[in-house]
């Protein structure tokens, strides 16, 4: 119920729409809530690279969060798929969810842009407590082959 | 029940894709108005402020109430909670980016690179 799907045209060609979504140099000139901007924008785009969105508000107003994920299908121009999670921020709470992009060419040169935001992996207090086992799970393990 | 719940939020996420709407809601979270006041405040006819009103209304993010002769609309949080708040804003966060990319691609020059 807290998913989000939205479908918007460009006029661009899926080509320069997907550069916009995937290139640091773009994402940095637009990528961004209300009075925030990216000041920075790390992206290993690969299957099971990592990406970091650094935000950061407008003037010297302070406080900023992360948006980061891994990309989990890359299929230029048509599909992008990565999960996302909004790091020092109340959205955290939404936990990590799941992002969906897919591009279609349409007639007379434009992009069909269709986004869906899934959070189905797993609540924010989940990933925490994941972590947690992991660690113990890792911490059992080396007392085992002590 | 939940049923009920999933096409309110339906309706809230209708009202909050509309800049007017949205502005209207940051007013009603100050303080109370009238409907002749909010009226007011937007360069468009009373009738489209009180349809405005109405899908607001409607997804029981206000409340209107009859003082007098006016009508007076108070900011209605209360049966949405803290969540609604999280995934409205994630909402309004995506459209807004959507924005702002067309944006950027119209000021691109329109062969950017081989």
């Amino acid at each position: 119920m807290n998913n989000v799907y939205l479908t918007r045209e460009f006029k661009q060609p899926p080509e320069v729409v997907f550069n916009a979504l995937t290139n640091p140099d773009y994402i940095t000139r637009w990528f961004g809530p209300p009075d925030m901007y990216t000041r920075k924008a790390e992206v290993n785009l690969q299957e099971g690279g990592k990406y970091i969105f650094y935000l950061e508000r407008d003037g010297d107003k302070g406080g900023g969060f992360n948006i980061e994920g891994v990309y989990r299908e890359i299929d230029p121009p048509q599909v992008l798929v990565f999960t996302l999670e909004y790091v020092g921020t109340t959205m955290s709470r939404l936990g990590e969810s799941l992002v969906t992009i897919r591009l279609s060419a349409l007639n007379g040169g434009g992009t069909r842009l269709s986004f869906s935001q899934e959070f189905t992996l797993k609540p924010a207090n989940m990933a925490g407590r994941t972590r947690a086992w992991q660690d113990m799970f890792g911490r059992m393990g080396h007392l085992l082959t002590l | 029940m939940p049923k009920t719940y999933q096409s309110n939020l339906d309706r809230v996420f209708a009202v909050l894709s509309d800049p007017t709407r949205r502005s209207i809601i940051s007013r009603l979270k100050e303080k109370d108005y009238t409907v002749m006041e909010i009226a007011g405040h937007y360069d468009m006819s009373f009738q489209a402020v009180s349809k405005h009103l109405t899908l607001i209304e409607k997804a029981n993010l206000l409340h209107r109430k009859r003082d007098g002769k006016h009508f007076i609309c108070s900011y209605n949080a209360g049966p949405l909670g803290e969540a609604i708040t999280w995934i409205a804003k994630n909402h309004a966060f995506w459209q807004h980016n959507f924005d702002a990319l067309q944006d950027f691609l119209d000021t691109q020059p329109p062969k950017p690179k081989k």
